[in-house]
């Protein structure tokens, strides 16, 4: 019963900084956290406090300075680039607020990467995907391209993609950032639907409507955490 | 699955970005191609067993040669071969064999024209040449009859059982056919024996017993065994010979020995090997420069990568997949380069001519094609394994689309180009100077005229008979043949009133010379030269100036010589001009004439031509441009005689130049379209590179257009990085292709006259040539309205 005992993330003071010639910034400056399954977690803050970059992070995107992060109580920071794949494909899933698809490939196709790179067979990646693209009401558009789609249906194509791989823990960077309002509440109620299912999701936004939503909330001020705390339950 | 999805991409991406594909595909197919035949070639001469030839590693050959500096000539013939094999029989069996190509041969239905080999008896069971019907020629009676090659069998006598018996005639003689022998090509004679072949066998147990010794033929001395007798032994016999033929003994004889297949390849092993560098050098550069191109084409596609690899892609099977899409570039190439190279061997034996032996034995082997496949291989993972991985995903994925200016892989594709430019530089360079000494050695530097000019020639056998003829009947007899030459003039003068008819024997294109030694008494050194019996026009006539002295006149007797200036150089190095009147054996000298280029390189000694006492006769007619004359026209005219020249023919100096230079000529256009190829790829990778470069930068550019630059700037800030590498991939190109000539003109004689400045100029224009190929793309992304860039943004 260890499992239970260990938390899906455990970060402790984290350090980033991206140099550019000789201007140096700060992204990370001593994170520390502490994420359980089935949390569903909002980072909030202004743009450019490093919000995208913890959440990189967190998915294997991206390297760090110092600290530690523990992912299932693996040590992240000794992984190989080819073991940090590994990971991404059968634990993390990803969204972006730029969709982030191929566009010389199929809705099908796009959502049944993960899949097809863990070597799944040809009936359960058909089973699969169509179970994912129904989940976010996308089933009947499997043959499109991406370009043939409006953003809002893009971007739950991008959630169907995160999801197939049934991963333990759901990136979110901005879901909506580049929907209209009809379009990112659909997006929000797909993913409060995930987080009832039992999905452990961090959630990047700046929109407080949304971050409402969110079990818990961190605030993100110059690269470091200067709120956290549990969402109150509203009767 | 994915990897069938990436192949279709590939497909798909073969017709929807011709861009790409065109040149990738193009470029690589041709290159292969040139590669394929080449190591086709290579493995045909080099490596698979010669065909027919049985055991070859107890074959060798011995060389007997009379040297005479500027030519050497075969000491052995069938009768001092007889005495050879005669001494040297205990250490293994001899053989010798030569060839005559287009025999005219009669059967009972037609005439054709073969090979004949003329050969010592058992010369096939010394080769292992499977003999298929009849008697071996080992057996008895060779002397009378012929053995035919399989092929003849086939096409003359369509395989008829009871072709033994029949009768095959040649030179007016039937012989009865006595046997079938396989084909065999792999003879080191020259010329080289076709397929369409027969043998004749003479007795080599009988040597000729008196008389002049004769010396020189074009037989090979074969030999198989354990171990050819050493030289000593080859000089006891040569000192027992020289006893017999005491005229033979001022001569300098060189002997040698050479492994079988050696002496069937000469010197072109060489010839292969700088083919085989120079079709690989090519493909590499064709390598580079597609690797450059997808290195771009990976660029853009990095998100694409980016998101493979958020999915869970591995790096390895990441260019796996990359490795399956370029496979679909890969194999139309290889099957361009299969089919291209098809074509090419199938043309190879009017490529090559005669400078290839073997060539109708070359084909594509499963060997070469299975190296062919490694080659794809090594392609495909050039091509796919500089694939670059985004280090940072975070970025490739965040990507907006105008962040990518910065180029991934930069060093990889400078060091990439900078080694194409350098290799260009070096095939380019070489072979331009290369095409253009051969251009310079067919076209020009002849010492003569190639005017309209024909020889007839009645191609009638020499009486043999006539030196026996008693004193009165053959002065009768040469008044005959003198008053006939002259009615043939006369009536082609007729015919032609505004020809030269002249009696010369030669045309200063012909190969046909007498070569004679002498010793020249006054200063008792030997001296070679070739004889060519000429008319007193001659010399005006083929524009070869006349130096010192005069030229033929009527009077002159065939005592009076002119010799070339060559030669009067040897006999008085100070003054020529003083050897005129001097006699020079029973020979007087009455003119000098400059030297002209002809195929023995040897010194000329002319003769003045007297009209042939035999039935042969041989005429000389130049006519004035556009007016031209056949051997059917020739024949009508002589009238009543025609009946007696049934074999007259007719050559044509442009004819015979066009034949000698054939070679020549082909080379050339070969090189020049190595050259042309080579240039061809650079430019292409020079424009890309620029392009690339360009494009890359035409955000920035319209950015600066927008704030104002002028299109000198712009020019000026979109070309100069790929400037910069080009003059670096110039300059090493140019040193290392001095460096590689310098050490490469020891080899071939061809790179001797290698000349700094033609060089240096070359480079120069080059240089220009690829700045033109560079600024071109860039003054393409200046000149399109580049804020169209940043309003599609
Ligand atoms: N690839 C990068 N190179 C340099 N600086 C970067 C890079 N990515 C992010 N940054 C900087 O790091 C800081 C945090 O960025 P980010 O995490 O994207 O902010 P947010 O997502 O909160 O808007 C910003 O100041 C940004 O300029
Ligand atoms: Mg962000």
């Amino acid at each position: 019963m260890t499992e239970q005992l260990i938390p899906l993330v455990q970060v402790d003071d984290l350090h980033k900084e991206f140099r550019q010639g000789n201007i140096a910034t700060l992204a990370l400056q001593g994170i520390s956290l502490q994420i359980q399954r089935g949390d569903f977690v909002a980072i909030t803050g202004p743009s450019g406090c490093g919000k995208s970059t913890l959440l990189n992070v967190l998915g294997l995107l991206d390297s760090f300075d110092s600290g530690s992060y523990q992912l299932s109580g693996i040590d992240t920071s000794t992984l190989t680039v080819d073991q940090r794949s590994k990971i991404r494909n059968k634990h993390i899933g990803f969204v972006f607020q730029s969709f982030n698809l191929i566009d010389s490939m199929t809705v099908f196709d796009n959502v049944a990467l993960p899949l097809l790179h863990r070597g799944c067979g040809k009936a359960e990646v058909a089973e699969k995907v169509e179970h994912a693209l129904s989940a976010v009401d996308m089933a009947h558009r499997s043959a499109f391209y991406p370009n043939q789609l409006s953003g809002g249906q893009q971007q739950r194509i991008a959630i169907a993609r995160a999801l197939v791989g049934s991963p333990d823990l759901l990136l979110v960077d901005e879901p909506t950032g580049n929907l209209d309002s009809k379009n990112g509440d659909a997006v929000m109620q797909m993913l409060q639907k995930l987080h009832q299912q039992g999905t452990t999701i961090v959630m990047v936004t700046h929109d407080h409507r949304y971050s409402r939503c969110a079990s818990r909330q961190i605030q993100l001020l110059d690269g470091q955490i200067i709120a956290s705390g549990q969402k109150l339950e509203v009767a | 699955m994915l990897y069938l999805q990436r192949f279709r991409f590939g497909l798909k991406r073969l017709f929807l970005q011709p861009a790409l594909s065109v040149p990738v595909v193009l470029s690589l197919g041709l290159t292969l191609a040139a590669v394929l035949t080449v190591l086709s070639v290579y493995y045909t001469l080099m490596i698979r067993p010669l065909p027919q030839i049985q055991a070859p590693e107890q074959l060798s050959v011995r060389n007997l040669k009379v040297d005479f500096g500027a030519t050497s000539v075969n000491l052995l013939n069938q009768s001092i071969f007889a005495h050879f094999k005669q001494h040297l029989q205990s250490y293994g069996q001899w053989g010798f064999v030569s060839a005559v190509t287009n025999e005219r041969v009669q059967t009972s239905q037609q005439e054709h024209q073969l090979t004949r080999l003329d050969a010592s008896a058992g010369v096939p069971e010394l080769l292992g040449v499977q003999l298929l019907l009849g008697n071996s020629s080992t057996a008895a009676d060779q002397n009378s009859g012929v053995w035919i090659s399989e092929t003849v069998w086939q096409q003359l006598y369509q395989r008829d059982a009871e072709v033994i018996g029949q009768t095959l005639s040649y030179k007016g003689k039937a012989h009865k056919i006595a046997g079938v022998y396989k084909d065999v090509l792999a003879i080191p004679t020259s010329p080289e024996p076709a397929a369409l072949q027969f043998w004749h066998f003479f007795d080599d147990t009988k040597q000729k017993s008196s008389g002049q010794v004769n010396f020189g033929s074009s037989g090979v001395t074969i030999f198989r065994g354990q171990k050819q007798p050493d030289e000593a032994t080859i000089q006891q016999w040569l000192q027992q010979f020289l006893q017999d033929a005491p005229e033979l003994s001022k001569l300098s004889i060189v002997s040698s020995q050479r492994d079988y297949r050696a002496e069937i390849l000469g010197d072109k092993v060489k010839l292969i090997w700088l083919l085989l560098a120079v079709t690989l050098t090519l493909l590499l550069i064709a390598a580079l420069n597609l690797t450059n191109l997808l290195l771009a084409h990976y660029q853009s596609r990095s998100q694409e990568f980016a998101v493979q690899m958020l999915t869970g892609c591995s790096v390895f099977r990441l260019k796996l997949l990359v490795a399956v899409e370029n496979l679909s570039l890969v194999l139309p190439s290889v099957i361009l380069g299969v089919l291209t190279s098809l074509w090419l061997v199938k043309s190879l034996p009017f490529l090559a001519g005669d400078s290839l032996p073997l060539l109708h034995t070359i084909r594509l082997d499963a060997e070469v094609l299975a190296v062919h496949c490694l080659l794809a291989v090594l392609l495909l993972v050039l091509f796919s394994w500089p694939l670059p991985i985004p280090a940072q995903l975070a970025s490739a994925l965040s990507a907006s689309g105008k962040g990518q200016t910065k180029q991934q892989n930069s060093v990889l594709v400078n060091v990439l180009f900078i080694s194409q430019l350098t290799l260009s530089t070096i095939i380019i360079c070489g072979s331009v100077l290369l095409a253009y000494q051969g251009y310079r050695h067919i076209y020009t530097g002849y010492g003569f005229e190639l005017v309209n000019s024909y020889m007839i020639d009645t191609n009638t056998k020499v009486d043999p008979g006539l030196v026996a003829l008693p004193p009165e009947e053959m002065r009768a007899s040469m008044l005959h043949y003198q008053q006939r030459n002259e009615l043939l003039q006369q009536k082609v003068r007729q015919r032609w009133p505004e020809a030269i008819v002249m009696n010369s024997r030669q045309q200063p294109v012909d190969s046909r010379y007498t070569i004679r030694t002498m010793t020249d008494e006054q200063r008792n050194m030997p001296m070679t030269f070739a004889v060519s019996r000429v008319d007193s026009q001659y010399f005006a006539t083929y524009g070869i100036p006349l130096l010192h002295g005069r030229t033929f006149t009527a009077e002159d007797s065939e005592q009076a010589i002119i010799i070339d200036l060559t030669l009067a150089r040897q006999l008085s190095a100070e003054d020529p001009a003083q050897l005129i009147g001097r006699r020079q054996g029973i020979e007087h000298i009455v003119g000098i004439v400059a030297p002209v280029k002809n195929l023995s390189g040897l010194p000329m000694w002319y003769v003045n031509s007297k009209p042939l006492f035999t039935e042969r006769q041989l005429l000389v007619v130049v006519l004035p441009e556009g007016q031209s004359l056949t051997a059917a026209e020739v024949q009508q005219t002589f009238g009543e005689f025609a009946a007696e020249y049934p074999e007259l023919k007719v050559e044509s100096m442009q004819q015979h130049w066009l034949n000698t230079t054939r070679q020549d000529r082909i080379n050339f256009y070969l090189i020049s379209a190595i050259a042309a190829t080579a240039l061809l790829l650079a430019l292409l990778g020079i424009a890309g590179m620029s392009q690339q470069q360009s494009r890359r930068k035409r955000y920035e550019i319209a950015v600066r257009m927008a704030t104002g630059a002028s299109q000198r700037q712009l020019l000026w800030f979109a070309g100069r990085h790929s400037g910069l590498i080009l003059l670096l991939g110039i300059m090493f190109g140019s040193a290392l292709t001095l460096l590689i000539f310098n050490y490469i003109s020891g080899y071939f004689s061809l790179f001797k006259v290698m000349n700094w400045q033609a060089l240096l100029l070359l480079e120069m224009v080059f240089a220009a040539v690829a700045l033109v190929a560079m600024l071109w793309p860039c003054w393409q992304v200046v000149r399109h309205d580049p804020i169209q860039t940043l309003r599609n943004q």
